[in-house]
């Protein structure tokens, strides 16, 4: 206002002077102030139509969501009519965001946003074609915080935490927040600085059918047969008595043939994720550890400092480890006799809704982003007062899991910001990535999505209320615990683009039983080890790969934690555990 | 088939672009020469599309169009002869995943067909938008906004599809030409296709009369190789196209068939 007021001093003595150029230039930025003005009027209005209609629920009051959008408005003001384009991966909360918070985001600001939603694959493509071909494709993506490792390294993504302290400062939100997000650690280089922003988080956990595990006579027949309860199994022995009492035992529940185990085959980049998304950690293949075990992670490579030294045995890794080996026969072995015949044939999409149908007891490897789909009303998985049948719980662990290693998989699907985007463009971006992150919007989100990233949402009476309905996601979030032993690729995956696409490839030959679970996992791990060399060659930087030289398996295999030798009892007593000792896994 | 070795666009380029392709041409065969990218010249690819102007379609010149030029000048400069064959979609799909030496383009790099090839990518990056006509007065900001209005769509391509998956009215049709004719007739409230199809279809048209609304989609279109084809073809293929991405030979293509 009190620049207005000068402006229209300046003008008005222009005008006295005379000064044609002066005069016409004055009244021309007049115009365009009152213009703008008047925009800015709308998009006020708008706000409050958005807050009264969709953002009715939130963490902070109406007047603190109001001054939210009031910053947003201003600004957003030097990038008004500017069009932004971002792309994520095609899950509930991102079609939330492209659908309703784009168009929110755009009225109240008048930042025209784009909000294209594809495959996770996709998006990853899309990202390091703009990265290879150095065009401005996006001006953000969300993308897996399992990139972490790469981001760090490539130096081709914007450092958030520098851009928060300088060149986005003007249009960094005052209220972000960023301690009241629980994956931010996910997002951090080893250098403690940010690299993205979270937007939504998952997990992937245990999920089996409650009603079928209380029922007396189901107890009573799994006690006779195996010698303990029946309940959420602590071991891989428990799954595989749970898998084989179901599918072999039991049969049929009402009629209906059920199966005692679910999962997925198909040789697509899906496969890949089965296995990377700590399944290997799951078995107890790595070393302690958190977040992803060290020296060795969760995908079998050794690090030391933070340079990755190999995945083979050979050099000092666990990728074709006897604790790896195990942990594919299993996979395999539970696919085929376990799981409905179509299961080999099904991708990571197709898996994740199937237990919906109402006819498996459990899975041990289920992500809880397809929470939102399995609570729907009407499904054959839900009690007529919108309970569900089902529960999520912590996943079994394999014979070679040690405690202080991490527990399973979590990540983030962040915002992350090419350096190649022009400023401008990053700016208005950044603006949208706050706005589908911020505590006017946040709250109502993660209702819709149940993805959360914020204590504050996760807290809230709202959450609570919804609990009983969403079997056990609130209480895995409001875990401390949980927060902390679930978690992302970390660090030490140099190049997650280039390495990843190694999992599903190998891990399909021995799926298909073109080469036995050893030979699929020995070329693996060499292509692993020729994939860090090639990095290594092509790379430089203090975290750069740095091969080890080969040496005697029996040499690693013989030196204290990962790789393990061969246990001699794979096959444990199962344990199951109670709903006390649930709770204090969470706690 | 058709054979190719070198392919150009004089009938359309102008004199200034004409000479750039001279220039890119001289260079990149030049560098074909020099290089030894560690596999024999003697094979003959056969690259397989389909009619989709203005990607790929038939002339009186030959087999032409955008993706015809890249491919073209991306195995001219790995020194590498190729054969052309236009062929519907799912033909040439089943054709490149049984036959050696054969590759499709430019299609889509999705994850159901990650496994079945090899890739050379992006040879072309498009962006698939709304239209309308100007006189209509639609207001469109998100695909939501779309949700009451009828759309025509080039039936089973990846735009359709994606309209499709977000249960939009989207209606096919088996020439996106058709799309621009019932637009203008008011028959349909919105045409979804690629701006790069948009803009060469109404070339000769009253182009002003259209708007576009929004931009939805950005494709990555590829060369996908039978999957016995050498790494090393493809890692080669790969490196030269990212050299065409960066002097400039991909603009200079893509701009011919702009306007």
């Amino acid at each position: 206002m009190k620049h207005f007021l000068t402006l229209i001093r300046c003008c008005l003595g222009s005008l006295r002077s005379r000064i044609v150029r002066g005069s016409v230039w004055c009244v021309m930025t007049l115009l365009g102030a009152a213009l703008l003005g008047g925009d800015v009027a709308a998009g006020k209005k708008d706000a409050l139509r958005w807050l009264d209609s969709e953002f009715t629920i939130s963490t902070i009051s109406r007047d603190e969501q109001v001054r939210e959008m009031e910053w947003f408005i201003e600004a957003a003001r030097p990038y008004r009519g500017m069009n932004v384009r971002v792309t994520s991966e095609r899950i509930g909360t991102h079609l939330y965001e492209a659908s309703v918070l784009a168009k929110a985001f755009s009225e109240i600001t008048g930042i025209n946003v784009f909000h294209e939603t594809t495959g996770e694959d996709d998006v990853i493509k899309k990202l390091y074609t703009q990265i290879d071909i150095n065009r401005s494709l996006y001006d953000l993506f969300i993308s897996d915080s399992d990139l972490i490792g790469t981001h760090f390294r490539s130096q081709n993504v914007e450092n958030l935490s520098d851009f928060i302290a300088g060149k986005g400062r003007d249009v960094t939100l005052p209220t972000l927040d960023l301690a009241d997000f629980i994956g931010l650690e996910f997002v951090k280089g080893p250098d403690g600085a940010l690299y993205q922003l979270p937007d939504q988080q998952f997990a992937n956990l245990y999920w089996y059918r409650h009603d079928w595990f209380t029922r007396e006579d189901l107890r009573r027949k799994f006690k006779q047969h195996y010698g303990y309860e029946l309940g959420v199994p602590k071991n891989w022995s428990a799954y595989e008595d749970i898998a084989e009492f179901f599918t072999f035992v039991v049969k049929e529940i009402d009629g209906e043939r059920v199966y005692g185990h679910m999962d997925y085959g198909r040789a697509d980049p899906s496969l890949g994720w089965r296995f990377s998304d700590a399944w290997l950690a799951m078995a107890g293949a790595g070393d302690v550890g958190l977040p992803s075990g060290s020296p060795v992670n969760d995908w079998g490579i050794r690090t030391e400092a933070c340079r990755p030294v190999g995945a083979s045995v050979a050099r000092g890794g666990a990728l074709n480890g006897p604790a790896a080996v195990f942990s594919l026969e299993k996979y395999i072995e539970w696919l085929h006799k376990y799981a409905p015949q179509n299961a080999i044939t099904l991708n990571f999409t197709d898996a994740g809704t199937q237990p919906g149908k109402g006819n498996i007891a459990q899975q041990i490897f289920w992500y809880t982003a397809f929470t939102a789909a399995l609570t729907k009303p009407g499904l054959a998985v839900i009690n007529e007062d919108g309970t569900p049948k089902w529960r999520m719980a912590p996943s079994p662990l394999g014979p070679y899991w040690k405690a202080g290693m991490k527990r399973g998989y979590q990540d983030v699907g962040a915002w992350t910001m090419l350096k190649n985007t022009p400023l401008k463009q990053q700016k208005a971006g950044w603006l949208y990535a706050q706005f589908t992150v911020s505590k006017t919007v946040s709250l109502r989100k993660t209702i819709v999505g149940l993805t959360p990233i914020r204590v504050s949402d996760i807290n809230s009476n709202h959450m609570t209320l919804l609990a009983p309905k969403l079997a056990g996601l609130i209480e895995f979030y409001r875990s401390p615990t949980a927060r902390v032993q679930w978690t992302p690729t970390g660090l030490g995956v140099p190049d997650y683009p280039k390495l990843s696409t190694l999992w599903w490839k190998n891990i399909s030959l021995a799926v298909s039983g073109q080469l036995s679970e050893k030979q699929a996992l020995d070329k693996l791990a060499a292509e692993m080890d020729e994939g860090l060399g090639y990095i290594a060659r092509t790379s430089s930087g203090p975290c750069a790969p740095q091969l080890n030289e080969k040496q005697k398996e029996s040499f690693w295999l013989k030196q204290p934690g990962s790789p393990k030798p061969t246990r001699a009892d794979e096959k444990p007593t199962g344990k199951t555990m109670s709903n006390k000792e649930m709770i204090e896994i969470w706690e | 088939m058709q054979k190719v070795d070198v392919h150009f666009c004089w009938k359309k380029c102008s004199f200034t672009k004409v000479i750039g392709l001279f220039v890119l041409l001289v260079i990149s065969l030049s560098s074909a020469a020099t290089k030894d990218d560690g596999y024999s010249s003697s094979v003959t690819f056969h690259l397989l599309t389909e009619q989709i102007p203005p990607y790929s379609f038939k002339s009186e010149n030959g087999i032409e169009g955008a993706g015809v030029d890249v491919v073209t000048q991306l195995f001219s400069r790995a020194g590498i002869s190729v054969a052309f064959q236009i062929m519907p979609l799912k033909r040439a799909l089943h054709t490149a995943r049984k036959n050696k030496n054969t590759c499709i383009f430019p299609i889509q790099r999705t994850q159901e067909r990650e496994a079945a090839f090899k890739w050379v990518s992006p040879i072309l990056v498009s962006q698939a938008g709304l239209y309308s006509t100007k006189k209509s007065n639609l207001h469109i900001v998100t695909l939501n906004d779309a949700k009451d209005y009828v759309i025509g769509g080039y039936g089973g391509s990846a735009i359709f599809n994606y309209l499709k998956s977000h249960e939009l009215n989207v209606i096919p049709v088996n020439n996106d030409i058709l799309n621009f004719k019932k637009l203008l007739a008011d028959r349909i409230d919105l045409w979804a296709t690629d701006t790069l199809t948009a803009s060469y279809l109404t070339k000769k048209s009253d182009r002003n009369s259209i708007k576009l609304e929004i931009i939805f989609m950005t494709k990555i279109r590829a060369l996908a190789c039978n999957l016995g084809v050498d790494s090393e073809v493809v890692n080669a293929l790969q490196a030269h196209l990212i050299e065409m991405y960066r002097d400039g030979a991909l603009d200079l293509i893509i701009g011919n068939y702009k306007d």
